[in-house]
């Protein structure tokens, strides 16, 4: 089983390569070709996020959002959604760390 | 701010989201492309703003994600109207505002002259003027290019004119050329320079041309000083033809400038007494509002009139001018100056006069202005020898050409 998860890990590495190859040789975006999230952080207050897939939780102090390859938590004080729509999302106020949680 | 004014417009709502469900019900908006804004946690839910259009969408989102849904704020102009729905007065002066200001701005309310140095701003009106053009046309009665080259046409310092129209106001652009005789290119056509003051030559020196006066002649006005000519010469000397160049040189002149400044020594001088008065006027048109309605009036007065136009943005101007007219009281006062005081102010003005020429690159040579003073007057008077730079250009080489080609003929 744990053999099966490594294995797999392994798979979507290579993919990912794969993909930023091609992404690199087409001259086009990664976050398009690859499906990652793009996160464009101005000083601590504000964030913008593209390419994800859903709110999972939301409070004052903590955003988790769910993206085709991770769960991004944005963690901090008076956390606000200035606006949450399909492609772009943006979240205002003071932002302490922002995570990487791997769900694969 | 864009995106503010389109949910003004449109109106919006802020609503309160409670339930147990409530990220899938924010998901869903999402997905299907329904945007909420200013979306912050509330006790046992959210709140977010959504416009108007959006909100009639949600509904089955709702359901779907077993929410509740309550508004709690209304804000833009769908609401606004709803609540003065019977006040039809309003919106008839709302509407007769918008007409009207569309109205008005179908016409010309101000035109705008850049660009001009040597042609003044009212010629190119009164050309404007007599070509049928003033405030208050029609916008679409105007050939804006045919206007622009009939400009160049008539003035012919004008090298470049553009006409355009920027909101209500006509703006006429455009570029001079203050030496006549240069071309677009900035060169000159072949040409000679000839004398526009009377005098010594002091120093001479050609980059082009054949100069016709050497250092300490004298000169007359009109007097050829450098020559457009040049002889090509072969090698017995004898001249087999000529070459016509732009005459180009520095050619520094001393002349004499007659200075003459009388003072009186008794002056009637303007003694403002302190009495002033204003009036505010509003012109719509040929219509005139003033408050107060009548001005003071004194026996000699200054009259001081400022004027604004009313303007919505940088380029709408609407005809109408809100105008200051203040006006203030004088009398004349004859005074007595002494002799001392009148010589004092005769050296000023001399000393100005001369500042004025240095100012101007002009060397001053010798200055023989002497201060003689009467019972009743001190007069300054006398010559200023000054070293100045000559040269007017002139075509007359051009007609040296077309004789020479009469005679080949």
């Amino acid at each position: 089983m744990k053999k099966d998860k490594i294995g797999n890990e392994e798979k979507m590495f290579r993919r990912e390569e794969r993909l930023n190859l091609l992404a690199d040789r087409t001259m086009l975006p990664k976050e398009i070709i690859s499906g990652c999230c793009s996160i464009s952080v101005i000083g601590q207050n504000e964030l913008v996020i593209e390419n994800y897939k859903s709110i999972l939780e939301y409070q004052p102090e903590r955003v988790v959002i769910l993206t085709k390859q991770c769960r991004v938590e944005v963690s901090g004080k008076h956390l606000e959604i200035q606006y949450y729509a399909k492609d772009e999302m943006k979240i205002t106020g003071s932002i302490e760390a922002i995570f990487y949680k791997n769900c694969r | 701010m864009k995106k503010n004014v389109s949910l003004q417009v449109k109106g919006s709502v802020r609503i309160r989201i409670t339930g147990s469900f409530c990220e899938r019900f924010l998901n869903l908006c999402a997905y299907h492309g329904i945007a909420l804004r200013n979306l912050t946690p509330a006790p046992d839910g959210y709140e977010a703003v959504v416009s108007l259009p959006d909100f009639w969408k949600i509904k089955p989102w709702v359901k779907k994600s077993r929410i509740r849904v309550k508004v709690i704020e209304r804000t833009g102009v769908p609401f606004l109207m709803q609540r003065y729905r019977n006040r039809q007065a309003l919106f008839l002066s709302m509407a007769a505002a918008v007409f009207l200001l569309f109205f008005l701005s179908l016409f010309i309310w101000d035109i705008k002259i850049n660009g001009n140095i040597s042609v003044t701003d009212e010629k190119i009106m009164d050309y404007l003027l007599s070509e049928g053009i003033h405030q208050g046309i029609w916008k679409s009665s105007v050939d804006y290019k045919q206007l622009a080259t009939d400009l160049r046409e008539h003035f012919q310092e004008m090298t470049w004119v553009s006409v355009k129209l920027q909101g209500t106001r006509l703006v006429v652009d455009l570029q001079e050329n203050t030496d006549t005789a240069m071309r677009e290119d900035g060169e000159y056509d072949p040409s000679s320079l000839i004398s526009n003051v009377d005098g010594t030559v002091v120093k001479i020196i050609t980059r082009a041309g054949t100069p016709w006066v050497k250092e300490g002649d004298e000169i007359r006005k009109g007097d050829l000083l450098v020559s457009g000519q040049i002889d090509l010469v072969n090698d017995s000397g004898e001249v087999y033809g000529h070459q016509y160049v732009a005459a180009d040189a520095d050619i520094y002149v001393k002349t004499r400038v007659s200075y003459t400044d009388r003072i009186p020594l008794k002056q009637k001088v303007k003694v403002y007494t302190g009495k002033e008065s204003s009036r505010h006027l509003l012109q719509f048109a040929s219509l005139r509002i003033g408050l107060p309605f009548f001005l003071h009036s004194y026996r000699e007065y200054d009259c001081i009139r400022t004027r604004k136009q009313l303007r919505v943005m940088e380029n709408f101007y609407l005809p109408v001018f809100f105008s200051k007219i203040t006006v203030r009281e004088y009398e004349i006062q004859e005074q007595n100056c002494s002799k001392e005081q009148a010589k004092r102010l005769a050296q000023r003005n001399i000393d100005n006069f001369l500042q004025k020429f240095q100012e101007k690159g002009v060397q001053i040579f010798q200055n023989d202005v002497k201060i003689e003073t009467t019972d009743s007057m001190c007069i300054a008077r006398g010559t200023i020898c000054i070293i100045d730079k000559a040269g007017k250009r002139v075509d007359t080489v051009w007609k040296d050409i077309q004789k020479e080609g009469t005679q080949t003929e």
